[in-house]
């Protein structure tokens, strides 16, 4: 287990050596999730939505969604960019799990993600936004939660390993996240979407991945929603986790066949 | 062209260029059912500004987004030292030094948007507003070159800035809405959103017929100055670099 702390602390210390790269990664996304959110207020203003959120109730929402957004992310590039410079060959040889490697990797740059998410909540909560959550509710979300990133992680090894196929895997990826943009209520809330539009969403993974953990994490689902919620999440992790397995199961002779 | 011989790869960009432009279309329309405008910003309008961002994305990735991707990599592997050998004016050589033709499927899916707006909206003296409007599209991509510019310095002396891709990208894609909808939030915001109004709020203005002459010289004296700004920035980091790798 030490070797996957030391690729924890190896990880830190190149996000603090690169620390100006990260502060543009940070900003980036608090620009665009800013300007999003207020483009969402302007939306309320105009009277659509006032049903389900005021100003208050929409940005503990987005802050929901950013939270298990970042929590949860794939780390893709994590997986792809090993195969595409060849460092992969040096991983398979050496006496570690390349996917614990992996999360371990990316541990410290979620911990800070997550701890600057909680410095906008407080603020957030300053100015008025109320959030409650019990001891019962806080266990659930921890659960669904993990359910998500497990789940993610397995479709992030799935993507990641089509770089042993292709030289290029942002479009897959790309294409993935954009139809899951609309379908996982991080473009719009999920309950805004037609009925048609609707309907296809709980026939995909996305709005489990995201949407049901934010929703959970506010309060506002019921108790058969969560039973639905949470084992739709195992389902999909199920199907990614044996789906990633497969792929890799093949690639690895692939790789060889190559090393040949 | 060496992007077109990697088939699956290109065909895959098209698709996806086409499904990301779809979606936040399939969003604004959701939008508009439900409510007539958004301070003042209509349907088809909104629209408009959705189509301008994607065709100014589509021309950058034609011309100089390669920058924000190639420039970092090269100073880190040293590759950059041979750039500053060569007769060529090396800020120009970074910048447009890789066709990103994967991304050409942007311009006419943005075309049509463009065209399907205005069908819609029937401005008049739309001919007029088309010689304006191609003054700003082209102000719109001066600024965001300088500002690439700007950003990219800091690779000359912090050498790993790869993340500055997303801090760029964040920019041109909250410029698929139309910022200047946004109303009544913090000064801060406010002087954040002002500059991303400029690239396509602005120009969509002009072309359905709405001419606001303060946003329109801000747009064009912007781009001058920025330019100018961001190459004198440049030309003083290359001053100051040293290899970062043998």
């Amino acid at each position: 287990m030490r070797k996957y702390f030391l690729f924890s602390w190896m990880a830190l210390q190149e996000m603090a050596e690169y620390r100006v790269n990260f502060l543009w990664r940070i900003a980036g996304t608090a620009i665009y999730t800013l300007a999003l959110y207020s483009f969402w207020i302007a939306i309320l203003g105009s009277g659509f939505g006032n049903q389900y959120f005021t100003a208050q109730t929409f940005a503990l929402y987005y802050l929901a969604i950013t939270f298990v957004q970042t929590l949860t992310d794939s780390e893709i590039w994590r997986i792809a960019n090993p195969i595409y410079s060849g460092r992969f060959s040096t991983d398979l040889l050496k006496p570690y799990s390349f996917s614990l490697k992996v999360i371990a990797e990316s541990l410290p740059d979620k911990f800070v993600q997550i701890f600057i998410i909680s410095l906008v909540y407080l603020i957030i909560h300053s100015l008025g936004a109320k959030y409650n959550l019990n001891i019962g509710q806080f266990l659930l979300v921890l659960l669904s939660l993990a359910l998500s990133w497990a789940g993610k992680f397995f479709i992030g090894m799935f993507l990641g390993g089509l770089a042993f196929w292709f030289k290029r895997v942002q479009g897959f990826v790309s294409l993935f996240w954009n139809i899951g943009g609309l379908f996982s209520g991080e473009m719009i809330p999920i309950v805004f979407l037609p009925a048609l539009l609707l309907n296809i969403s709980t026939k995909l993974p996305f709005r489990y991945w995201l949407y049901f953990p934010a929703q959970l994490m506010l309060g506002n689902v019921t108790d058969s929603e969560i039973r639905i919620g949470l084992t739709l999440q195992l389902i999909w992790l199920i199907i990614f986790f044996f789906a990633s397995k497969i792929l890799w199961s093949k690639a690895a002779k692939h790789f060889e066949s190559i090393g040949n | 062209m060496s992007e077109i011989s990697n088939r699956e790869n290109f065909f895959t960009w098209m698709a996806i260029h086409t499904v990301s432009l779809l979606t936040i279309f399939i969003f604004f329309k959701i939008i508009f059912q439900s409510t007539s405008n958004i301070n003042g910003w209509t349907e088809y309008q909104t629209l408009l500004v959705l189509g301008i961002a994607s065709l100014i994305t589509g021309l950058g990735s034609l011309t100089f987004f390669s920058f924000m991707y190639h420039f970092g990599l090269e100073i880190q592997k040293g590759e950059f030292d041979m750039k500053l050998v060569k007769p060529i004016d090396v800020h120009f050589l970074s910048s447009f030094y890789w066709v990103d033709f994967e991304d050409v499927i942007i311009i006419p899916n943005s075309l049509i948007l463009i065209v399907y707006s205005l069908i819609n909206l029937n401005p008049p003296y739309l001919l007029i507003n088309f010689f304006v409007f191609i003054l700003l599209i082209l102000s719109s991509l001066v600024i965001l070159f300088s500002a690439l510019t700007l950003i990219q310095s800091l690779a000359l002396k912090l050498v790993r800035v790869d993340s500055v891709a997303n801090f760029f990208w964040s920019m041109v894609n909250i410029s698929r809405y139309p910022t200047k909808a946004i109303r009544g939030i913090s000064t801060i915001a406010a002087v954040l959103l002002a500059p991303v109004a400029l690239i396509s709020s602005v120009p969509a203005e002009v072309l359905f017929g709405r001419f606001e002459p303060v946003w329109i010289l801000t747009s064009l004296i912007s781009a001058v100055i920025l330019f100018i700004l961001s190459r004198r920035v440049f030309m003083s980091a290359l001053r100051h670099y040293s290899s970062a790798s043998s």
